[in-house]
């Protein structure tokens, strides 16, 4: 495979806003970049908007949503203003999606060998005997063993591992600058979604490509992740490297978070810290902190707006108290 | 695997009849082309009152049909299961709708186990009622398992649908505790939630555990909820228990390779990047039944004995203590995690 390497960036967003039919916004104002080969990782629970912003890049959204934004750049294509017919070119040859669940991302009657050389067909990169041959080459680059069996198989006949290397090998067909992939492995068991992480991970070396990686799970993110930006009820709440965003949150939620799941450090059959109550539709709305109802350092302050402040080099806050806490994320076991 | 290859000698810290006993418990089911899938290949388990077992291992392992064999939802097509003594296998009409209040269920989705068009109560007292107790004390009964779970006030006339998923599945759970079992077997009760409402149901099953003397089969593809939750672990693989022991033991000096895999796999946010374990392929298929060890076809220790004999499960001299319960079938026990702590790469691990 010929890979060239990408020198501008695979995605760059500034004051990214999502809204339905006139309500609250479900994103605000967030700005995210993805350089070329790089994985942005973009973790939050239920409802924090991550999954609207990986639809907004691909232009996935339904006719109801309100997307707006200062900037919105996928691969070196300006897409703030494009329209259904910009983002046909743009999907599946500068933007790809990896779906969360792969046998309802495939078409369960076509083989897979037809799916992925499809790709190519339809934005006219390749006649049908080329395309043909490029699928081999990717199943090949996926490390699908016998390529040319497996082509000529249907999604049902493999199991979810090599369904999700097929969805891949589609998203990477027409070399691509972004990658989007929305939970990729939540579906997968651990040991498989090991060899897709990785394999996600090789693919971005390789190809060049800059991955937004969707995930709720921490743990994916720490593992495989460059940057990471956390929402929270649809703004970017803090971002740095996972390291230093997981290890030493400067932010009251991402500390919560992290202090709520169960590691390898964390004491068994005790109780875990829980963040009370849930975010309401107010909380969206509001111009101050989001999280204020929830946090448990709130003070009056909290009700003015918060810019993200810088806490370290490379890792910024939403919370002027950001430098003055002390966030603990869990209670060490003590050996 | 049958009986005698487990060591049943009781121990004295365990000396207290177990509340529940399999033994070689084997699953068959009739796949197309005249094939059997070997769901459960010959499990033996103890369950101890008062603790949690937690059962890990990836789909198709078979942990949610021994779930379902083990609450006698399913008659298994050998092996033997005593609950309190009793053979639980036996048990018909009257009995068995009496042994059915001990030993309830908590699924994983809130929606299977609560009915849309019922209100909350309802779904509640259904168990209670199903025991024949009296509609009056039913209801007392639904009311106090719905305070002991933490529901919102009045939730007991309402619908499934008005809640958010953390809240149906203390509802579920209310359901499942409302009977006022000894046994409640958790299938994967928090995998569709988000993390910080696992946190509160995890708390809350800890906390009833406690007030309430459960004991709890605690299923789940998650190891660290499992080693959060559990005393004991048995780690799973293709129908048959491959490991068992101790939490602390298992989950920190696993024994078995696939266990040292499996831990090795588990993205960590504490880790971050580190040295892992990536096992190649998949698990084989449950109807083809391995001659020797079912791991045997991914792992990278593998010898000729291991495709040949299947290694029964049992003490282990490399145990760090090998009368506290730590059995596994594997021929090269512990040689996966020492590996790992040498830093020697096994020949399918990758560092990202």
């Amino acid at each position: 495979m010929t890979a060239t390497i990408a020198t501008t960036d695979a995605l760059a967003v500034e004051d990214l806003s999502i809204s339905y039919g006139g309500g609250t916004p479900v994103v605000s104002g967030v700005d995210l970049r993805v350089g070329p080969g790089e994985i942005l990782g973009v973790i939050g629970e239920s409802g924090c908007g991550k999954s609207s912003i990986g639809f907004a890049v691909l232009g996935l959204l339904p006719s109801t949503a309100r997307v707006e934004a200062a900037r919105l750049d996928v691969g070196s294509r300006p897409m703030g203003d494009a329209d259904e017919e910009d983002w046909n070119e743009v999907r599946g040859r500068v933007a790809s999606m990896v779906f969360q669940e792969p046998m309802s991302a495939l078409n369960p009657c076509m083989r897979v060998g037809a799916q992925i050389a499809e790709v190519l067909l339809v934005h006219g990169l390749a006649d049908k005997k080329a395309a043909h041959a490029r699928a081999l080459e990717l199943l090949r680059l996926v490390q699908v063993p016998e390529p040319e069996l497996r082509a000529r198989q249907f999604p049902h006949q493999m199991s979810g591992g090599m369904r999700q290397r097929i969805v891949i090998a589609m998203a990477l067909a027409a070399n691509p600058q972004l990658l989007v992939a929305d939970e990729p492995t939540t579906a997968l068991d651990v040991t498989v979604q090991a060899q897709i992480l990785d394999l996600l991970d090789q693919m971005r070396r390789t190809t060049g490509a800059g991955v937004l990686l969707i995930s709720h799970d921490l743990g994916v993110i720490a593992q495989t992740c460059d940057r990471v930006v956390v929402m929270y009820a649809g703004e970017i709440v803090e971002e740095g490297e996972p390291a230093a965003v997981l290890a030493n949150p400067s932010h009251p939620y991402t500390a919560a978070l992290v202090a709520s799941i169960p590691t390898t450090t964390t004491a068994a059959r005790e109780d875990l810290p829980m963040i009370a109550g849930g975010v309401r539709d107010s909380d969206r709305a509001t111009a101050g902190c989001r999280f204020a109802a929830r946090c448990a350092f709130a003070t009056d302050a909290c009700a003015a707006p918060q810019p993200l402040v810088q806490v370290a080099p490379d890792h910024t806050a939403r919370c002027w108290r950001s430098t003055e806490l002390s966030l603990t994320t869990r209670t060490e076991v003590t050996a | 695997m049958t009986l005698t290859d487990l060591d049943l000698t009781p121990r004295p810290e365990q000396a207290a009849e177990p509340l529940m006993t399999l033994n070689g418990i084997r699953q068959e089911f009739p796949a197309s082309g005249g094939r059997t899938v070997h769901a459960l290949d010959g499990v033996t388990l103890e369950v101890q009152r008062g603790e949690t077992l937690g059962i890990v291992g990836e789909s198709g392992c078979g942990k949610s049909t021994l779930a379902r064999a083990a609450l006698l939802l399913r008659k298994p097509t050998a092996g033997e299961i005593r609950f309190d003594g009793a053979d639980a296998l036996a048990m018909r009409g009257g009995r068995l709708r009496a042994h059915r209040q001990r030993a309830q269920m908590v699924f994983q989705d809130p929606n299977d186990s609560l009915d849309p068009r019922y209100k909350v109560l309802r779904s509640v007292m259904e168990p209670l009622l199903a025991a024949g107790v009296p509609r009056r004390e039913a209801k007392e009964r639904a009311l106090a398992a719905l305070e002991a779970v933490g529901a919102p006030d009045g939730a007991a006339g309402r619908f499934p649908h008005e809640f958010s998923g953390g809240q149906r599945q203390r509802i579920a759970i209310a359901r499942a505790i409302a009977t006022e079992p000894e046994l409640v077997v958790l299938d994967e009760p928090t995998s569709a939630l988000d993390v910080s409402i696992q946190a509160q149901i995890l708390n809350l099953l800890l906390e009833l555990q406690e007030s309430k003397q459960l004991t709890y089969m605690f299923i789940s593809h998650n190891l660290a909820v499992i080693r959060h939750l559990s005393h004991r672990v048995a780690v799973m693989y293709l129908g048959r228990i491959v490991e068992v022991g101790p939490a602390a033991q298992v989950l920190a000096d696993p024994l078995h390779p696939y266990t040292a895999a499996l831990l090795s796999a588990v993205p960590d946010p504490d880790a971050g990047r580190r040295e892992r374990i990536i096992l190649q392929g998949d698990p084989p298929s449950p109807t083809q039944r391995a001659t020797g060890c079912a791991f045997a076809s991914r792992c990278w220790l593998a010898t000729e004995k291991c495709r040949t004999e299947a290694p029964p499960l049992v003490h282990s001299d490399v145990a760090a203590d090998s009368h506290g319960g730590h059995l596994v079938a594997c021929h090269r026990p512990g040689e996966g995690q020492e590996a790992l702590r040498l830093g020697l790469r096994p020949a399918s691990s990758t560092t990202v």
